[in-house]
C-alpha cells in the first residue's frame, strides 16, 4: 500500500510539472494550428541557460526564471516570425511543411546545444536537490514538490489571464474558432504571436523547474516533445483543462509503469497511450471539460 | 502525363550512364557514396509515393526501413538462412507491419497521421531495442557480407532505384496513380466519384512499405551491421526521407531521384568538412582559419544539416525539380516571369 | 419497381429534427425538384440521400436496394452520384485528368478512362479547357466540371446540389441547356435548389419542404401557386 501510495504520489508531482509543458503545446495548436515539434528543444535550451547560469554564476535555478522564461519567450517569437508565420503563406503540395520546419529548427537547437557543450551528461545540484521531507511513510522530494507548487502557481496565473482579460479572452477565442474570433474583431496575428511565445514561455519555466533534478544532455529535448504531445492529445487540442488531466494521467502512468512494470516501459507507455488516445478519443478529455 | 522523345532519352542515357560508372571509378568511397545515394531513390520515391501523390505524409519511414532490415539480419541470425532472402522477405514483413496500422490509423487525416507514423518508428526503435532474446537489442546483428566488392551492390542497388522509379511511372499512368491523385487533391470528391479511398490508401502504403522495406533488407546485406538506433532512426532515415522528397520535388517522378544524391552529397560534405578539401585547401594555403573551420564543420555537421533542413522548407519548398523555374531565375539562367 | 424512393425519413442533430419525416419518389427519365428556403433542411435531406450522413430512421432506396449507410463509393459504383454545393474540383490536375480519375469507375484501362473522359467533356462543353488546371478555372467552369465528373461515372441518376448558386444568367441557362440534355441522355436528375425560376423550368414535379418537413408535391404550376409555398417564398418568389 505503501508502494502504492508513494508511486502516486511521484506520478502527480512529476504530472504537474509535465501539465505546464503540455499546456504551452496545447495552446499553441489550438490556436494557430501549429504542431511545434521543437517543444522539448526549447526546454532544453532553457536547462542550457539555467545550467550556465547556475555553473558559471552560481545563480539558483529558482531565480534564474528571470533569465530564462523572457529568453526563451524571445526564441519563440523569432521562430514564429521569420520561420513558421512565411509557410503560411507559400502555396507548397505538403501542408506539412510546417510540422518540418518544427523538426528542422528542433535538430538546430539540439545541434547548437551539443556544439557548445558537447554530449555530457551535465547536471545541477543545488543544496535541496535530494532532499526530501517526510509525510507519514510517503517521501516527498523538495525540488519537486516547489516545483509542483509553481507549477500550480503558473497555471492559475494563466487561467487568470485567459478568463480574466480581454487579451486572454481573445486567445481562448481564438483557440476555439478562428474564424469566429477574426470576424468578431480579434488581431489574430497578434494573438498567435502572444500564444507562441506564452506557449515557449511556460516550457521555458518547467525545463528551469525541471533540471535540480534532472540529467541534462543535449538529446533531452525529443523525448520531451513526445510527452507533450500526448498530453496534448490526451487533454484535446487548445484546452488548458484538458493538459492538466492529461498531464497529471501520463505523470501517474509512467509513475506506474516505472514501478510495476519497470524502467524500460517508460516512453512506451507514452507512446503507447499517445496511439491509443489518437484512435479512439479524437478529442481527448476535452469532451468533458468546457475550458 | 509525361512526354515520350525528349525525356525518354535522356533517362535511358541517365541510366547507362550510372551503369558504367563503377566501371570507370575505382574509388570505393565514391562507389559507397553513389550506392547510398540509390538507396536513397528508393526510399524517396517511396515516400513520395505516399505522400506527394496520395498526400499521406509519413514522418515515420523508419519503421519501414528497419524492419525491412532486421528482418534480413534475423533470417540469418535466427534461422541460418542467407541475409539476401531479405530482399523478399523484408519486403513482405514491412508490408505485414504497414497493413494493420494504415488499416487503424488512416481515419486520422494530415498532421496527425503523420504523428501517428511517427509514434509507429518510435514504438518499433523501442520493441527492437527491448526484445533482447529476438532482436539482440542494443548489441545489433552482425552479419558476414557476401561480397568484399562493393560492385555487385552498386549494381543491385541500381536495379532496385530503376526499378522503384519505373513502378512509380507504371502507377502514374494508371487507374491507381489517377486514384491517388484524388485522394490527395480532394479526399470526399473521390469518395463520391467511386473511390473507395481507404482500400487505395492501404495499396499506396503497401507499396511505400514494401518498397523501403526492401531498402533496408540491402542496407543489413551491404553494411553488415544494424541496431535499433540506426534503422529505426527518426532523424537519419525517416526525416532523411521527407528531405530526400522535398528538396528533390513533392510529387514529382524524378524529384526524389535528385533529391537522393544531392542529399547524400550534402550530408557527406558536412560530414567531411568538404571532402576533405578545406583542409587540404588550408594545409596548402597555410591558412589557419580553414583549418579551424574544417575541424567546426566536421563537429558540426548534424547542425549545418539541421540548418539546411529549416532553409530548404523555409526557401524551397518544392524542391529542385518542383521549383525548377525559382532556381533558374535565381541563378540567372533565365529571364525572371517566364513559365516553362 | 421504384426507381428511387425515400423513406420517412428523420435526422436528429442533437434535439434538433433537421428533417422530420420526408418521403418522395422519384420515377427513372424525370427531372425531380427539391425545393425549400434557407435553413429547411433541404441540404440535410441531400445528404442523406447521397450516403453522406446516416438518417436517425427512415430508409432510402435506390432502384429497391437499401442504400442509407452505404459509403459514398459503393453508392456511386451502384449508379447514383452527387455533386457538391462548395464545389470540389481536383485543383492540381487538369481538366482532363479530373474527368478521367472519375471515368475510371466505368473503364478498365487509362485509354478507355481517356476516352470515356473526352466524350464527356465534348458533351458537357469544356472541350475548350481540358487541358487547364483545375484551379485556374472560373466559378462557372468549375460547376461545369463538377457536372462533367459526376457524368462520366456512368450513373443512372445524378443529385445536383445547389448548382446555380453563384452563377451569372447567362451562366444559367447554359446549365439548364445541359441538364436538358442530360434528361435527354437517359439519366434520372434530383435537383435541390432554393431559386424558383431555375427550378420551375425544368423539372418535371417537385417536392417542397420547409422546416424539415414536406409543404407539397406536384407538378411546378400545382406547386408555385400552393400557399404554403408562396409563404414560405414570400419576397423570393420568381427571383432568379
Amino acid at each position: 500500500m505503501d508502494l502504492f501510495l508513494q508511486t502516486l504520489v511521484s506520478g502527480l508531482l512529476k504530472g504537474g510539472l509535465y501539465a505546464v509543458i503540455g499546456i504551452g503545446m496545447t495552446l499553441i495548436m489550438g490556436v494557430m494550428g501549429i504542431i511545434n515539434l521543437a517543444h522539448g528543444q526549447m526546454m532544453m535550451v532553457s536547462m542550457y541557460i539555467t545550467y550556465s547560469l547556475f555553473a558559471y554564476a552560481g545563480v539558483d535555478p529558482y531565480v534564474s526564471l528571470i533569465v530564462s522564461v523572457p529568453a526563451i519567450f524571445a526564441l519563440g517569437l523569432f521562430i514564429q516570425q521569420r520561420l513558421l508565420n512565411p509557410l503560411m503563406r507559400a502555396d507548397t503540395i505538403l501542408p506539412e511543411n510546417q510540422v518540418l520546419m518544427t523538426v528542422g529548427v528542433g535538430m538546430v537547437l539540439t545541434e547548437t546545444m551539443r556544439f557548445i557543450f558537447t554530449s555530457d551528461y551535465k547536471s545541477v545540484r543545488t543544496a535541496y536537490s535530494s532532499s526530501t521531507f517526510f509525510l507519514g511513510n510517503i517521501s516527498f522530494s523538495v525540488p519537486l514538490t516547489i516545483d509542483f507548487l509553481i507549477a500550480i502557481l503558473l497555471t492559475a496565473a494563466l487561467f487568470m489571464f485567459l478568463i480574466k482579460t480581454d487579451l486572454g479572452r481573445s486567445v481562448r477565442a481564438t483557440a476555439q474558432d478562428k474564424e469566429a474570433a477574426v470576424l468578431m474583431g480579434v488581431d489574430s496575428e497578434r494573438i498567435t504571436y502572444i500564444t507562441f511565445g506564452i506557449g515557449s514561455a511556460l516550457v521555458a519555466a518547467a525545463g528551469t523547474l525541471l533540471i535540480p533534478v534532472f540529467y541534462l544532455y543535449p538529446d533531452i529535448g525529443g523525448p520531451f516533445t513526445r510527452k507533450a504531445f500526448v498530453i496534448c492529445i490526451l487533454g484535446g487540442l487548445g484546452s488548458a483543462v484538458g493538459a492538466i488531466f492529461g498531464g497529471v494521467t501520463l505523470g501517474l502512468a509512467e509513475a506506474f509503469g516505472a514501478t510495476y512494470a519497470g524502467m524500460e516501459f517508460e516512453d512506451i507507455i507514452g507512446l503507447t497511450i499517445f496511439l491509443l488516445v489518437l484512435l479512439f478519443l479524437p478529442g481527448g478529455f476535452k469532451r468533458l471539460t468546457k475550458v | 502525363m509525361t512526354t515520350m522523345g525528349k525525356g525518354t532519352i535522356a533517362q535511358i542515357s541517365a541510366l547507362a550512364a550510372l551503369a558504367v560508372i563503377p566501371l570507370a571509378v575505382h574509388n570505393d568511397y565514391y562507389l559507397h557514396l553513389m550506392i547510398l545515394a540509390l538507396m536513397w531513390v528508393v526510399i524517396g520515391s517511396a515516400w513520395n509515393l505516399l505522400a506527394g501523390y496520395t498526400g499521406q505524409v509519413s514522418f515515420g519511414d523508419a519503421a519501414f526501413f528497419g524492419t525491412g532490415a532486421y528482418t534480413a539480419g534475423l533470417l540469418v541470425i535466427h534461422w541460418g538462412w542467407s541475409a539476401w532472402w531479405g530482399l523478399l522477405f523484408g519486403g513482405i514483413m514491412a508490408v505485414a507491419i504497414a497493413f494493420p496500422f494504415g488499416w487503424i490509423c488512416f481515419r486520422l487525416r494530415g498532421a496527425y497521421f503523420a504523428l501517428a507514423t511517427l509514434a509507429l518508428n518510435e514504438v518499433l526503435r523501442h520493441v527492437a531495442t527491448i526484445w533482447e532474446s529476438f532482436t539482440q537489442g542494443m548489441v545489433g546483428v552482425m552479419i558476414m557480407q557476401t561480397y568484399i566488392s562493393k560492385l555487385p551492390y552498386y549494381y543491385i542497388a541500381l536495379a532496385l532505384a530503376a526499378s522503384s522509379i519505373i513502378i512509380i511511372r507504371l502507377v502514374l499512368r494508371s487507374r491507381l496513380g489517377y486514384y491517388f491523385l484524388s485522394i490527395r487533391e480532394d479526399q470526399d470528391a473521390a469518395e463520391s466519384l467511386g473511390v473507395n479511398t481507404h482500400f487505395y490508401k492501404m495499396v499506396s502504403l503497401a507499396v511505400a512499405a514494401w518498397l523501403t522495406g526492401v531498402a533496408g533488407a540491402l542496407y543489413m546485406n551491404y553494411m553488415g551491421f544494424i541496431d535499433p538506433h540506426v534503422v529505426f532512426s527518426l532523424h537519419d532515415i525517416s526525416i532523411m526521407a521527407i528531405l530526400v522528397g522535398i528538396v528533390g520535388g513533392v510529387g514529382t517522378t524524378y524529384g526524389p531521384a535528385v533529391g537522393a544524391f544531392i542529399m547524400v552529397l550534402m550530408q557527406e560534405m558536412f560530414r567531411t568538412a568538404g571532402f576533405g578539401y578545406i583542409k587540404a585547401a588550408a594545409k596548402f594555403t597555410d591558412v589557419p582559419f580553414l583549418i579551424s573551420a574544417s575541424e567546426q564543420l566536421t563537429k558540426g555537421h548534424a547542425l549545418g544539416f539541421g540548418i539546411l533542413v529549416v532553409l530548404v522548407i523555409r526557401y524551397m519548398p518544392n524542391g529542385v525539380v518542383g521549383d525548377w523555374g525559382k532556381l533558374m531565375t535565381a541563378l540567372r539562367l533565365r529571364k525572371a516571369g517566364t513559365t516553362k | 419497381m421504384s426507381f428511387f424512393r425515400a423513406d420517412n425519413l428523420v435526422k436528429h442533430f442533437g434535439g434538433l429534427a433537421a428533417v422530420n419525416g420526408v418521403s418522395f419518389e422519384v420515377n427513372e427519365g424525370e427531372i425531380f425538384g427539391l425545393i425549400g428556403p434557407n435553413g429547411s433542411g433541404k441540404t440535410t435531406l441531400f445528404n442523406l440521400i447521397s450516403g453522406f450522413h446516416k438518417p436517425t430512421s427512415g430508409g432510402v432506396y435506390f432502384m429497391d436496394k437499401r442504400i442509407d449507410g452505404l459509403k459514398p463509393h459503393k453508392i456511386n459504383r451502384l449508379g447514383l452520384v452527387r455533386t457538391f454545393q462548395v464545389v470540389k474540383p481536383l485543383k492540381r490536375m487538369t481538366v482532363e485528368d479530373n474527368v478521367i480519375a472519375a471515368a475510371f469507375a466505368r473503364a478498365g484501362s487509362l485509354r478507355e478512362a481517356r476516352q470515356i473522359a473526352l466524350e464527356t467533356i465534348e458533351f458537357c462543353g469544356l472541350t475548350k479547357r481540358k487541358e487547364m488546371l483545375a484551379k485556374s478555372l472560373t466559378i462557372g467552369d468549375r460547376k461545369r466540371l463538377e457536372i462533367t465528373r459526376a457524368m462520366a461515372t456512368g450513373p443512372k441518376l445524378i443529385l445536383l446540389d445547389e448548382t446555380f448558386a453563384g452563377l451569372n444568367p447567362s451562366e444559367q441557362d447554359e446549365a439548364i441547356g445541359l441538364i436538358r440534355k442530360i434528361k435527354a441522355s437517359g439519366v434520372t436528375i434530383i435537383i435541390v435548389e432554393h431559386i424558383m425560376k431555375v427550378i420551375m423550368s425544368i423539372s418535371d414535379r417537385v417536392h417542397a419542404i420547409n422546416f424539415g418537413q414536406t409543404l407539397t408535391e406536384g407538378t411546378p404550376s400545382q406547386v408555385v401557386s400552393h400557399p404554403g409555398v408562396v409563404e414560405a417564398y414570400l419576397g423570393e418568389a420568381y427571383h432568379a
